[in-house]
């Protein structure tokens, strides 16, 4: 997920800078990077898959179309989409599911893609 | 990769096992792809077990993740998400046992370097005390700098000290102090 969250990150200023190639590119390396995560632990990989059809396909749609208003609705709706797996999963460590773990549209620098307070 | 310091043990066989299923994995998912995705030729499978141990992780690359995890743990506590900086101090004695693995002539200093100053500040995390967080989180960030420069290789007799990390101050990447 720390490979996600990066990539996911720098998909959103690809865009914005107008760099689809690149945004295309970290698009790619996402669907690469959870395939690892399919096999590591499978039991996440429904979840990674919904995730990847519901979300990454329409982003993609938007990147092929350089369409920037629609990218940037899909991108706010993959935001939820994280969010919402995160707290929808759960262990054994955590119970209570991951909602913790919240990201936001990123503002400055990929990393602000964390909200940190969690609300 | 670098392959001073590695021993294949049992832990360094399960990280291969893992290793495998990924490889597996790789080829089913190749014969997958999309038409017209362009698909880097795939390392010839079997690997060997030394090519399988080759791959794996050294410390250098478990600190990345080790020091993006221990700056994600300042900004969750000083946020007063003390779930998300629990999650973080879970993670990051996770990421270190594989370097435990990969690397055992560095165990010993990452296990006295968890029980120092990780185990500190768990107790502080589970307690929701932030002052005590932060005092716990200055230790540890000595306790960084001092590992570095006391943990030396063929390439670094000298240590390690050059890798200076702070609190951060405003980005994950500030964890970094740069300047020696």
């Amino acid at each position: 997920m720390i490979e996600y969250g990066r990539r996911f990150g720098h998909l959103w200023f690809a865009e914005q800078a107008s760099n689809w190639d690149f945004a295309q590119y970290q698009l790619t390396e996402m669907r690469e990077i959870q395939e690892v995560a399919e096999t590591t632990r499978p039991a996440r990989a429904p979840a990674l898959k919904s995730f990847e059809s519901q979300f990454l396909d329409p982003l993609e749609e938007q990147i092929k179309a350089k369409s920037a208003a629609q990218f940037e609705n899909a991108y706010r709706s993959a935001v939820q989409g994280c969010n919402s797996c995160h707290g929808s999963q759960t262990s054994a460590d955590w119970p209570q599911g991951f909602a913790f773990i919240k990201v936001q549209v990123p503002t400055k620098s990929i990393w602000d893609i964390y909200k940190w307070d969690g609300r | 990769m670098n392959r001073r310091n590695t021993t294949l043990g049992s832990g360094a066989a399960a990280v291969l096992v893992g290793g495998i299923l990924m490889l597996a994995s790789q080829v089913s998912v190749s014969g997958a792809a999309p038409v017209g995705r362009a698909q880097a030729q795939a390392t010839p499978t079997p690997l060997t077990l030394q090519q399988l141990s080759d791959i794996q992780p050294g410390l250098g690359t478990v600190m990345i993740e080790y020091g993006h995890r221990f700056a994600a743990l300042w900004f969750a506590g000083q946020a007063g998400n003390w779930d998300f900086a629990q999650y973080q101090l879970t993670e990051m004695r996770e990421i270190q046992e594989v370097a435990e693995t990969t690397r055992p002539a560095r165990a010993p200093a990452l296990k006295s370097y968890e029980s120092q100053f990780l185990d500190a500040l768990e107790d502080q995390i589970k307690a929701k005390d932030k002052d005590k967080f932060e005092t716990a989180y200055n230790s540890a960030v000595q306790g960084c700098n001092s590992c570095h420069g006391s943990q030396t290789s063929a390439d670094w007799p000298q240590g390690f000290k050059f890798i200076k990390v702070q609190v951060p101050k405003d980005t994950l990447e500030s964890v970094y102090a740069y300047t020696p």
